[in-house]
């Protein structure tokens, strides 16, 4: 369900701006689960103790969203990452929850006389959501990606970070650490240039490259 | 699972069975059929009896409308919701009274028909354990053997209704799908989005589904009201 909600926090052409507020925190602002789990699934899925791959991670995670949530670390050698790390069963509820709207979504239709096929809409939210679940797709998405833009104009502007892959599981995907500010969130004199670039790369990937994916600019 | 159903299904039968033979041993005076009939007669008349005064009480809340027709005319949406508030006090908390009381006497009665039917329905399946084992004698000792050793269960009639319900789903379901292979177990087997697969995943564990279903609804629902709320403010 907050994964629906997170769909929507986008739609300011069906939302008005209250509920966009309001709907946003499900970006990166949903409670986050126990960083004991989290570390208990980084030494299953790395195979060793965290502290024999990290000299320091963050006690608390930076940021949570529905699927997982992000930790700060640094590794022996000095690399800042970013650790994220997949909510526990989390593919378990996103399936009970897709099974429950699957079924009330003909009841949905004929209740509301709605126009659409309601069922193929949960559908394709359903493998978009699921299609998430997979990091070590999301990182092979994210090296496509910048050895494509990297033959494009936006090369010097556009960057998506690098991946450790000897760290990258199906539930634990690590990435260099930037810094760096949400647009909507930032009070930067070149907001506006910014948000052209990003326009600009929105259409490169969706007419050029074939792929959607986030990014930094 | 569908031993386990099964052998859940022959527990629950023993809960029928179990308080069948405890309440024949209590139950000295076999009331005549006729006599039950007398019983369904008085108590369908209180039934009818009660829904009709219930209906009569029902019909003075109709004068609800009138604070509301006033709000057309005046548009005083407060002052016809004192109105209401007023009418609450007054009439219609004396009239909610009564009608609770009615409802109080509805399941009175049907209380008593439910007992008089389960001591008809006790001597009947006796007459029959009689006629069953008279026809063939030597189950007797093996009868008595599975009685005694299967455990009875002894609930307060609601969670008898659910759990029975609930056992005899399970039952059909298995019967149902004898001849099919297992469900999966996971219901994303493939790792990839698959709405066949978790459906049969789902139907085999009815309890989660509609909990979840259930806490989705509330949810759902409280920020229906809230969308309401913010919509008249």
């Amino acid at each position: 369900m907050p994964l629906v909600g997170q769909s929507l926090s986008i739609r300011t052409d069906i939302l008005s701006p209250g509920y966009i507020r309001g709907l946003a925190s499900l970006q990166d602002k949903v409670p986050a689960f126990d960083s004991k789990v989290a570390k208990q699934i980084l030494e299953e899925e790395w195979g060793r103790p965290v502290d024999s791959v990290l000299s320091k991670i963050s006690d608390e995670p930076v940021a949570a969203a529905s699927l997982g949530q992000v930790y700060k670390a640094t590794m022996k050698d000095g690399t800042e990452v970013a650790i994220k790390v997949q909510r526990p069963n989390i593919s378990d509820q996103i399936a009970l929850d897709m099974h429950l709207l699957r079924e009330f979504a003909p009841v949905a239709k004929r209740t509301f006389n709605l126009n659409t096929d309601t069922v193929g809409t949960v559908d394709a939210w359903g493998a978009g959501f699921v299609d998430e679940l997979d990091y070590i797709q999301e990182a092979e998405n994210g090296k496509y990606f910048m050895k494509k833009i990297q033959e494009t104009p936006l090369k010097d502007v556009v960057i998506a970070p690098t991946v450790v892959d000897d760290l990258s599981t199906s539930s634990v995907l690590v990435t260099e650490w930037i810094d760096g500010q949400r647009l909507d969130q930032s009070s930067s004199e070149d907001i506006t240039v910014l948000c052209s670039i990003c326009m600009n790369t929105y259409l490169t990937m969706l007419l050029e490259l074939g792929l959607l994916r986030t990014w930094k600019t | 699972m569908r031993l386990s159903s099964l052998l859940l299904g022959a527990t629950s039968a023993s809960a029928f069975v179990a308080p069948r033979q405890s309440h024949l041993e209590a139950s000295k005076n076999v009331p005549p059929t006729h006599s039950l009939r007398i019983s369904l007669d008085d108590g369908i008349s209180a039934v009818s009896g009660a829904t009709a005064k219930i209906s009569e009480q029902l019909s003075t809340l109709s004068t609800f409308a009138k604070p509301l027709d006033a709000v057309a005319t005046t548009f005083d949406v407060i002052g016809a919701l004192d109105s209401i508030n007023e009418l609450i006090d007054t009439t219609y908390q004396k009239d909610l009274n009564a009608i609770l009381s009615e409802f109080k006497a509805l399941f009175t009665e049907t209380n008593m028909l439910e007992s008089e039917l389960g001591t008809y329905l006790s001597n009947v399946s006796k007459e029959i354990d009689q006629w069953l084992l008279n026809q063939n004698p030597s189950v007797e000792s093996l009868y008595n053997q599975i009685l005694s050793q299967i455990t009875t269960i002894k609930l307060d009639s609601p969670e008898v209704l659910a759990v029975s319900a609930f056992i005899t789903y399970t039952i059909v379901t298995s019967i149902l799908t004898w001849d099919q292979p297992p469900p999966p177990s996971k219901p994303y087997p493939l790792e990839r989005y698959d709405p066949i697969a978790a459906q049969v995943y789902f139907n085999d564990k009815p309890l989660q589904a509609i909990s979840r279903g259930l806490e989705i609804s509330l949810k759902s629902l409280k920020f229906a009201l809230s969308l309401l709320k913010d919509t008249i403010e």
